[in-house]
């Protein structure tokens, strides 16, 4: 019995530090997945991914993983933009990472994401660390992010915008008992430079005559915002039958766009912890940015300075319920999600489906 | 009609400061040690964050090009996803 108690709390002391990331760094493990999304504006995505992730020294990971967007569109966006037609393209986003663990209690990362597609390319290198502190009950997580993205016009060589971001993470995980983490992050960004869509114009109305005339899309060229979450993470019953993962993010940005974002998934292991079903929840309430309008006037002949045809950036309300099972290294979902888009005439409502499955396989 | 921007930055960051402040000390003064031993529950799969990586991290991108906000749930961006 003692002998047994040894071995669990071992286990125990493995496999759960505070952030509960995998510390099994032994394992190579290799995980591939497929995702279809399809909504009813006329827009499908078909996802394949694959993901590698190999110890190449005692306290090193290397993770490598590629993830492509099969897109086809005639959306609202597509139909009424500057050269109307269903769309066919891919978006290819190649990812790399190490993970070292310098210590028992201080784990260092980087990670780098290239994403193209024929007219946007994205850069995103990252730095960071964790450190387990208080006996290992708590974890302070520190991340820096930079990012840089290209926009191009299909077709069009001579068109070229960017973007340039920063992000820094902070995330607070601390045990609060036998049963409950809690996480608590931070996280505030810059982003500098071309924030519009070259494929969409915006419909000035002439204050003088009933003239309508389409203008490309203009807006602020930084962007600051902010975000804090806070997570709580349970097991109920005796020996933790039923699981709870809930979150709660606040957004704001100098836009004025708010936001509030409520998440809950409910995990039931059974089968002897062989398989798990989750129901996942989500709602969403977004405020509009301050330049967002329906529809803009012209009443002195300047038109308006910043305008955006953005959806995005109208008020947004969203709703997604969803179900996951797993079972040993195979994992399915199921959701849908409705998109509501306040003062966005061409598409109030947004219905999508989204069916995933993959699998995980360490050795 | 010129439309200009609110630029209010410092004004919004200072609402919930106080909360940020109170949820920091709910955490340093209102937790308890747990030992190596008693963390079973709390190694379980279903307790890790993300639980699922593969189907979250999508998740997170298909929110990220259909809404406004971004950051604090793990998204990493990265292209437009053809919005």
């Amino acid at each position: 019995m003692r002998l047994q108690l040894t071995i669990i709390a071992a286990m125990a002391w493995l496999a759960a530090p505070a952030q509960g990331q995998d510390a099994n760094s032994n394992e190579r493990n290799v995980e591939g997945g497929l995702r279809v999304y399809s909504d009813d504006d006329h827009v499908t995505v078909v996802t394949p991914s694959i993901g590698v992730s190999v110890p190449v020294a005692e306290a090193v990971v290397i993770d490598v993983g590629a993830v492509v967007d099969i897109i086809s569109a005639a959306s609202v966006d597509v139909i009424t933009s500057a050269s109307p037609g269903a769309v066919e393209e891919r978006r290819i986003e190649l990812g790399t990472g190490v993970t070292w663990n310098l210590s028992r209690t201080l784990t260092l990362a980087s990670n780098g994401l290239f994403s193209h597609e024929n007219d946007y390319d994205a850069f995103r290198l990252s730095a960071g660390g964790s450190l387990d502190v208080a006996q290992r009950n708590a974890t302070i997580d520190l991340r820096y992010a930079f990012e840089y993205d290209i926009v191009g016009i299909r077709d069009d060589n001579s068109f070229s915008e960017s973007r340039l971001g920063h992000e820094l993470t902070g995330t607070f995980t601390q045990i609060l008992d036998r049963k409950t983490y809690a996480d608590f992050v931070v996280h505030g960004m810059i982003l500098d430079g071309y924030h519009a869509n070259p494929y969409r114009t915006v419909p000035v109305i002439s204050a003088d005559t009933p003239e309508v005339y389409g203008v490309s899309e203009s807006t602020p060229e930084v962007r600051k915002s902010f975000a804090l979450l806070l997570r709580v993470r349970r097991a109920f019953g005796a020996s933790g039958h039923v699981f709870v993962n809930s979150y709660y993010r606040f957004y704001a940005d100098d836009w004025d766009v708010k936001s509030h974002t409520l998440a809950a998934r409910v995990i039931v292991p059974f089968a002897n912890d062989r398989a798990m079903l989750g129901v996942h929840m989500r709602g969403y309430l977004q405020t509009a940015a301050d330049f967002y309008q329906s529809e803009y006037i012209d009443d002195g002949g300047m038109g308006p300075v910043f305008r955006t045809r953005d959806r995005t950036l109208s008020g947004v309300r969203s709703l997604y319920g969803g179900l996951a099972g797993q079972v040993s290294w195979a994992l399915a979902s199921l959701g849908v999600a409705r998109f509501y888009y306040q003062n966005f005439p061409a598409q109030r409502q947004r219905t999508a489906l989204i069916l995933s499955l993959g699998s995980k396989v360490s050795f | 009609m010129i439309f200009t921007p609110r630029i209010d930055f410092i004004h919004v960051v200072k609402k919930p400061l106080p909360i940020v402040l109170m949820i920091i000390l709910l955490f340093t003064f209102g937790c308890v040690q747990v030992k190596a031993y008693q963390r079973e529950v709390l190694a379980h799969p279903a307790m890790q964050e993300p639980t699922w990586p593969l189907l979250d991290r999508r998740d997170q991108h298909l929110f990220l090009v259909r809404e406004a906000s971004r950051g604090a749930t793990g998204d990493t961006g990265g292209g437009c996803g053809c919005n």
